[in-house]
């Protein structure tokens, strides 16, 4: 067998794996995480009382962030990984000056690392909560920076759902345009629906954990 | 004479009327009396009933009297009996608390054991952090080799044309040159490919060793959760007991 013909083979042997992964999680439970994520950062990313508009993207291969903040929240079902995408740039820091109540001169480049850090840990934080209402056993990582090229190669972690989001603060134009990117890989059968009354912004406080 | 007769003879028969009747109601009268020595014989015959009555109800007070003892006898065997039960049934009970408190004292020993796994997760977040440095150290050199085939393709696109410029003299440097940069081309593609590799040994070593450490507390939660149950099961048995 020649070397394209082994490539050939491992492409479809990949694609009949991916499609497994892809019928695990149920077009219910792939919504609801979309919601629950949509919740977590309109409630950790978006400053209090401004509007986010949520635009879901295909791609991208366009976005030209440089880092990005990963973090991961387990179960033995399946394993969420979120990426916010982010460049230290002065946009990118008087957003987050803003959102810490800090002048952005007065803060460092360690300070705008560890705040979009925490800022990932707090979505996070939310998420993890309430998909506790609907999972009784999960845990989360703490967060690492890596670069953002590595998002090139999301489909390396044999991904169920994979969705990327762009969040725009229409009332805040001078904020860079956000991008979040979910990874979902499930080692069961995936499927939950969120409630249409739990479909409103949560802001309420964490537990502590 | 004859009517003197018939006279004497109605009223005789007149006079015998009353007579007779008083005759027949005397001798009735004599039939409903008992004589005495009739009297006395049914008086002794009562007497004998009575007597015989007498010593039946003494015999069955004497029963009576001997079953309420041997009820009596039967209550309190009954009674010892099931004090011995009950006596019986608290020590197994006791045994039983002791069992299952020592087997909580067991659980609760396991657990905080178990809760010393989070040492080991701490270990795999340090080794993590081990691997990711690691990993920047190779992007580093990767990017410094990357640096140097960038250069040296520089260097023999100049050796062609210094080659070019020496003309026939110039000849076999120009090939030697073109090996140089077609080598170089060949490190810049394995850089390239190289730090593809990086990016995607990043992500899955970043992925996989958050996932180890939120497994971690995900194992976490569940066994503080199993030392609250213990817990609550504990202070339910020393309640109980």
């Amino acid at each position: 067998m020649s070397a394209n013909e082994m490539d050939e083979v491992h492409a479809v042997t990949a694609a009949a794996a991916q499609a497994v992964q892809e019928e695990r999680v149920s077009a219910a439970a792939r919504d609801g995480l979309d919601v629950l994520l949509q919740q977590a950062l309109r409630s950790s990313l978006v400053p209090s009382g401004c509007q986010a508009a949520f635009e879901v993207l295909d791609d991208i291969s366009h976005v030209q962030e440089k880092k990005m903040v990963v973090l991961t929240i387990s179960s033995y079902l399946f394993r969420l990984v979120v990426m916010f995408h982010f460049t230290a740039d002065a946009a990118t820091r008087a957003h987050f000056a803003r959102l810490h109540n800090v002048a952005a001169a007065e803060m460092s480049e360690q300070a705008l690392l560890d705040a979009i850090a925490e800022c990932g840990n707090l979505c996070c934080g939310i998420f993890n909560r309430e998909l506790g209402r609907y999972f009784p056993h999960l845990g989360m990582s703490t967060p690492n920076v890596i670069d953002r090229q590595c998002a090139a190669y999301l489909q390396k972690l044999n991904c169920a759902h994979l969705r990327h989001f762009a969040i725009d603060l229409a009332e805040l134009p001078e904020s860079p345009r956000f991008h979040v990117s979910l990874c979902v890989s499930a080692y069961a059968p995936l499927d939950f629906a969120v409630a249409a009354e739990e479909q409103v912004d949560t802001t309420g406080e964490l537990e502590l954990f | 004479m004859v009517n003197a007769i018939l006279l004497v003879v109605l009223g005789a028969v007149l006079a015998g009327l009353p007579l007779s009747l008083l005759w027949l109601r005397q001798q009735r009268r004599a039939q409903r009396l008992i004589d005495a020595g009739q009297l006395e014989l049914v008086r002794q015959q009562a007497q004998e009933a009575l007597a015989r009555q007498e010593q039946q109800i003494q015999a069955h007070e004497q029963q009576a009297q001997q079953e309420r003892l041997s009820a009596q006898r039967l209550l309190e065997e009954m009674r010892h009996e099931s004090e011995t039960m009950i006596g019986q049934l608290q020590s197994q009970q006791s045994d039983s608390f002791s069992r299952v408190k020592e087997n909580c004292d067991a659980s609760q020993d396991t657990i905080a054991k178990l809760l010393g796994l989070v040492r080991t997760f701490e270990r795999w977040h340090d080794d993590m952090n081990v691997l990711i440095a690691h990993n920047r150290d190779m992007h580093r050199m990767n990017d410094e080799f990357a640096l140097i085939v960038n250069q040296v393709i520089i260097v023999a696109l100049n050796a062609s044309i210094e080659a070019a410029r020496a003309g026939a003299h110039g000849r076999g440097f120009a090939v030697v040159a073109q090996e140089v940069r077609d080598l170089a081309q060949r490190a810049e593609k394995l850089s390239k490919s190289y730090r593809a590799n990086l990016y995607q040994n990043d992500l899955i070593t970043t992925t996989t060793f958050q996932d180890l450490q939120a497994g971690g507390k995900m194992i976490m939660g569940a066994v503080i959760g199993l030392d609250l149950i213990n817990k609550k099961t504990r202070d339910t048995l020393a309640e109980a007991a």
